[in-house]
């Protein structure tokens, strides 16, 4: 739905950027879908699924591994992020002229970035002093080793040879749960796609590692800390989460970036990047049997490695409502963030229900009352953002002035408060399962769109099945359920609010607008 | 994975021959560079692709114009691959259609037809008949065009088209609604200040156009206050007319039949005397000079360009490949490659040359970069203009641009529905219709001296307009090398 697309775009981050018996299913026309789709298992445990859509001489990849910021060690947050910066840096075959030169100078960085920092956390020890000569002799050395490494590398390889071959849409992102690396092709390209994908995930190079380290921090300074709404999320999530990871932000803190080293992003790699840890959605013009053949050619000798695994700690029960005011030089804004069940509880469906009726398109409820009849708000959204093992129901609200956050809020709560008393209207579940539907069928009009939201689901619930059946449980949401979720769910014991105000003595806020738009003696008309 | 030990096995073998060779002119080690391409070079290199077939929808065959009695113009094609149908109708009445004085009229006029009512239904009534169906009619105004779109599930079709039409001919501009539209482009406005990138780009058109051209004068909140109800109407009077208004619909129907429904919808609509006010001049300029919008934020977001081109200069293919291989095409670019891959200044850096305005266009390169590295950002993107002026492009880098367009070609045509708006696009532009049939040939036919002489014409390093909102005291007095410097006040 589309809070939750939104949602999920706001939180993720793009980079710009056993032996299971073979095959089943072939060519036959899937539930919910009218398309043939084939689901085929390699013996190293990567899965593979491929969508027959033979709309334009094309096709769509999507490929997914099962690691994001929640696998991140203690003190390593940003690494998933910038691991996947890292995989277009090219390989022993791409992106180097040399690699049997290159590679032990890229070793030897290692070292020396190793001793730098070492000697960088000597001087931060009480008492300690930074031995300014050793830091410089340090930085010398790296500076010459990098100028060596260089001569060897061809920069961006991977992006030029997708380019040259008519690759469009060449990306990839991380978010909390999952790293997805998507390209477009010329169907004729599909063993090129199956070279240049197996290549990187067999055998990386973490080439220009520092370089790009600096690129990450510059997206950081980018998404969050020049943005009102990056720095309203992030101390939001930080503080609606005490335990799970979901707290630290995917593009990682500022302090655990800028020490982020290549064998900690190599070590990562080695743990999640397995094809047990994969997978692969193509979605175009293909033929099934074919994709499964060269899969398995270029997929099929990665060795399977032990499934990563990663336990969550749970998150303890949230005695009572936190409030967060972030200071910054900017107008306000307000984030209000209820605690949810994770994925695939029962009541998630009829929190979808309730997301759509509050905060879903130009008659939704909150929209309705804050921005139409009382203009308190130029916008607001709701809905339910869920990960696997928690989730959050999201409200946020641009206050229009002279309106106050304290009168936005308490129009929030009035409508939550409503929700929670009156079952919803007839026409209200009659508009959400006609909008579902719609988006069924919208959802088959682009490869792309199609393989990511399979994918997604495949990941995330471990059977793809559930991007349309979950339609089919959303739709079956009885009023009275949705009533019982809003109660449940929305009260404030169990919500943090965030607030971003102007700090007090920052720079002024320009001038309030003449809502009367009276004319200044200054100016002629 | 036979194949690739065998690749292996050869690349260890040439990198054995490679040391070999490298033993007899001991000393050059270092410095001796490796042979230029990668070892997967060679295996891509290798690999077959068989031809595609790309079809490039037609007008007459894929695609049907048909032209009403008052002008319309329709183009129709069916799509059953999903029961779906989409419309969309063009109307030239953008914002460059707007009296200078009376800026935000196409922008307004949009947002009313959709968002003020129909003379039929009150826009609550709208929204709630629309939603419940899944359907959707939004409006929209570029510079030359306000557009209006429609989406709906084919057994809606009728109704959908009912409140299409409606939205397009009888509009209500019910005030309330206004009111609020207005309030909440006031807020809008107040808020570009918090958004830096946003910022930047006014300050820049503004720097560049300066506020006697509707492209550099910015919407100002009082100018928004005094839009009534009667402008809104007038304005779409006189410009959203059934005279020029191009109309492409596609998807799960009969052409036939749908032609009778748009004709029975629209064909009664009567054309008065059309009053398209001319295009305001863009006058040249030389606005060399460094713009600084102070703001205490971590990052600076800078643009540095000029004035460009028009729609009307035959010099655009090349300049089109030109920018593509300057900052055109993300990471292949020279100055993606040098600033974020090489430098690591930036995780936002590109340039933007549109050659499809009616009126000069800009030209820009943007950058995100610490405050402490605008100098060097700046530097680096004036340094890789001059580069381009200076040097031909190698042939690879033109090969790439080439094939990049040329293989790409066929995902300009991969949704009927965006082929079919594309070609109606064409004929709003004033394009051949058979443009996309001759395009590649016009980039074929496009050399690297040709790249040289269109970057010595039209990009200017030594007259670059540069605008930079950040923490000035971390860069400032560093600009001065690259113009006179000026603050700009805060907002007007």
């Amino acid at each position: 739905m589309k809070p939750r697309q939104f949602l999920i775009a706001a939180l993720a981050i793009l980079v710009v950027v056993g032996c299971v018996p073979p095959s089943a299913r072939a060519g036959e026309p899937s539930d919910g879908i009218g398309l043939p789709i084939t689901e085929h298992t390699l013996k190293n445990g990567m899965r593979l699924l491929i969508v027959e859509r033979r709309e334009s001489p094309t096709f769509s990849a999507y490929l997914r591994f099962r690691v994001g910021s929640v696998n991140e060690p203690a003190g390593q947050t940003g690494l998933a992020h910038l691991l996947e910066h890292m995989m277009f840096k090219g390989t022993r075959l791409f992106g180097t002229t040399d690699p049997a030169r290159e590679l032990p100078i890229l070793e030897r960085l290692d070292g020396l970035y190793l001793d730098l920092q070492a000697e960088k956390a000597r001087g931060q020890l009480p008492g300690g002093t930074l031995d300014q000569a050793a830091v410089a002799r340090l930085e010398r050395q790296i500076a010459e080793l990098e100028a060596e490494a260089k001569q060897f590398i061809l920069r961006n390889e991977l992006w030029e040879i997708y380019q040259r071959h008519g690759g469009v849409g060449l990306n990839a992102s991380t978010s909390h749960e999952g790293t997805q690396y998507f390209v477009s092709l010329p169907k004729n390209r599909l063993e090129l796609w199956a070279l240049l994908e197996s290549d990187r995930i067999r055998d990386p190079v973490f080439r220009e590692f520092y370089t790009e380290r600096e690129v990450v921090m510059e997206e950081r300074r980018q998404r969050i800390d020049t943005s009102p709404r990056g720095l309203l999320f992030e101390a939001g999530l930080a503080s609606a989460f005490f335990a799970l990871p979901y707290r630290h932000p995917v593009a990682g803190w500022p302090g655990d970036l800028e020490h982020l080293s290549r064998p900690q992003a190599r070590e990562f790699f080695r743990a999640y990047y397995a094809p047990n840890n994969a997978l692969a959605v193509l979605v175009g013009d293909l033929d099934p049997a074919e994709v499964i053949r060269t899969v398995e050619r270029y997929f099929g000798d990665i060795p399977a490695q032990p499934a990563p695994t990663w336990s969550p700690s749970g998150e303890p029960p949230q005695a009572g409502e936190r409030r967060v005011r972030v200071e910054f030089s900017a107008e306000p804004q307000l984030l209000m963030l209820y605690r949810l069940p994770g994925l695939g509880h029962p009541d998630t469906h009829a929190l979808e229900v309730l997301g759509n009726l509050l905060g879903d398109g130009r008659t939704a409820r909150l929209h309705k009352r804050l921005v139409e009849e009382q203009r308190l708000a130029s916008s607001i959204s709701a809905g339910p953002w869920l990960l696997r093992h928690a989730g959050l129901f999201v409200v946020q609200a641009t206050p229009r002035a002279p309106h106050t956050l304290e009168e936005v809020e308490a129009a929030i709560e009035d409508e939550i408060r409503r929700a929670q008393a009156e079952v919803p209207a007839d026409r209200e579940m009659l508009k959400v399962r006609n909008q579902l539907e719609v988006d069924a069928v919208r959802s088959l009009a682009s490869n792309r769109g199609l393989a990511s939201r399979l994918g997604a689901a495949w990941a995330l619930t471990g059977d793809w099945r559930t991007a349309f059946e979950e339609r089919k449980r959303i739709q079956a949401v009885t009023p009275d359920e949705v009533r019982a979720a809003a109660s449940r769910y929305l009260v404030p014991p169990q919500r943090t609010v965030v607030t971003l105000v102007r700090a007090a003595g920052a720079a002024p806020a320009p001038r309030p607008a003449r809502p009367d738009g009276a004319a200044r003696p200054w100016e002629t008309h | 994975m036979r194949r690739l030990d065998r690749i292996r096995r050869r690349q260890a073998l040439a990198l054995l021959g490679g040391l070999w060779l490298l033993a007899g002119c001991a000393g050059q080690l270092a410095s001796a560079p490796g042979p230029a391409e990668s070892p997967g070079a060679a295996v891509v290199s290798r690999m077959r692709f068989p031809p595609l077939q790309v079809n490039i929808p037609r007008v007459g065959r894929e695609v049907e114009r048909r032209v009403l009695a008052n002008g319309i113009v329709v183009y129709l094609a069916e799509d059953r691959s999903l029961p779906t149908i989409d419309a969309t109708a063009l109307f030239r009445a953008g914002s460059l259609y707007e009296p200078l004085d009376h800026q935000g009229l196409a922008q307004l006029t949009a947002s009313q037809l959709r968002g003020g009512g129909t003379t039929r239904l009150a826009v609550a009534a709208l929204n709630e008949e629309l939603e419940v169906l899944g359907a959707s009619v939004e409006a929209s105004a570029s510079l030359e065009a306000i557009t209006v779109s429609m989406g709906a599930l084919a057994k809606d079709t009728d109704r959908a088209l009912e409140l299409f039409a409606d939205v397009i001919r009888r509009p209500a501009f019910d005030p309330q609604p206004l009111q609020t539209a207005k309030g909440r482009l006031i807020e809008d406005l107040r808020r570009v200040n918090d958004n830096p990138p946003r910022l930047m780009a006014r300050e820049f058109s503004r720097s560049l156009y300066t506020e006697t051209h509707l492209l550099g004068r910015p919407l100002r909140a009082a100018q928004v206050a005094q839009v009534s109800a009667e402008e809104l109407r007038d304005y779409y009077q006189r410009l959203v007319r059934p005279d020029g208004m191009l109309l492409a619909v596609v998807g799960d129907f009969d052409r036939a039949a749908m032609l009778a429904k748009l004709t029975a919808l629209f064909g009664d609509w009567a054309a008065g005397p059309a009053r398209l006010p001319a295009l305001p001049a863009v006058q040249p300029r030389d606005a060399r000079g460094v713009f600084v919008v102070a703001r205490p934020l971590a990052q600076a977001s800078l643009a540095v360009g000029h004035l460009g081109i028009d729609r009307s200069n035959p010099d655009r293919y090349a300049l089109e490949l030109m920018d593509l291989i300057l900052g055109g095409s993300g990471f292949t670019s020279r100055i993606m490659d040098r600033v974020r891959t090489r430098e690591g200044l930036a995780y936002s850096v590109g340039t933007s040359f549109p050659t499809n305005w009616p009126v000069t266009g800009p030209f820009r390169a943007t950058a995100q970069t610490m405050n402490e590295n605008v100098p060097r950002a700046v530097a680096a993107i004036l340094d890789e203009m001059e580069r381009i002026r200076r040097e031909p492009v190698t042939p690879e880098e033109l090969a790439r641009a080439k094939q990049a367009i040329e293989n790409s070609y066929v995902f300009r045509f991969s949704s009927r529905a965006a082929t079919v708006v594309q070609l109606m696009r064409l004929e709003f532009d004033g394009e051949a219709s058979d443009y996309y049939e001759t395009l590649l040939d016009r980039y074929r036919a496009v050399t690297a001296a040709d790249i040289q002489r269109v970057a010595v014409t039209y990009l200017h390093p030594d007259a670059a307009t540069i605008v930079v909102v950040g923490d000035a005291s971390k860069f400032e007095a560093q600009m001065t090398r690259f113009g006179p410097v000026s603050r700009v006040p805060p907002d007007p």
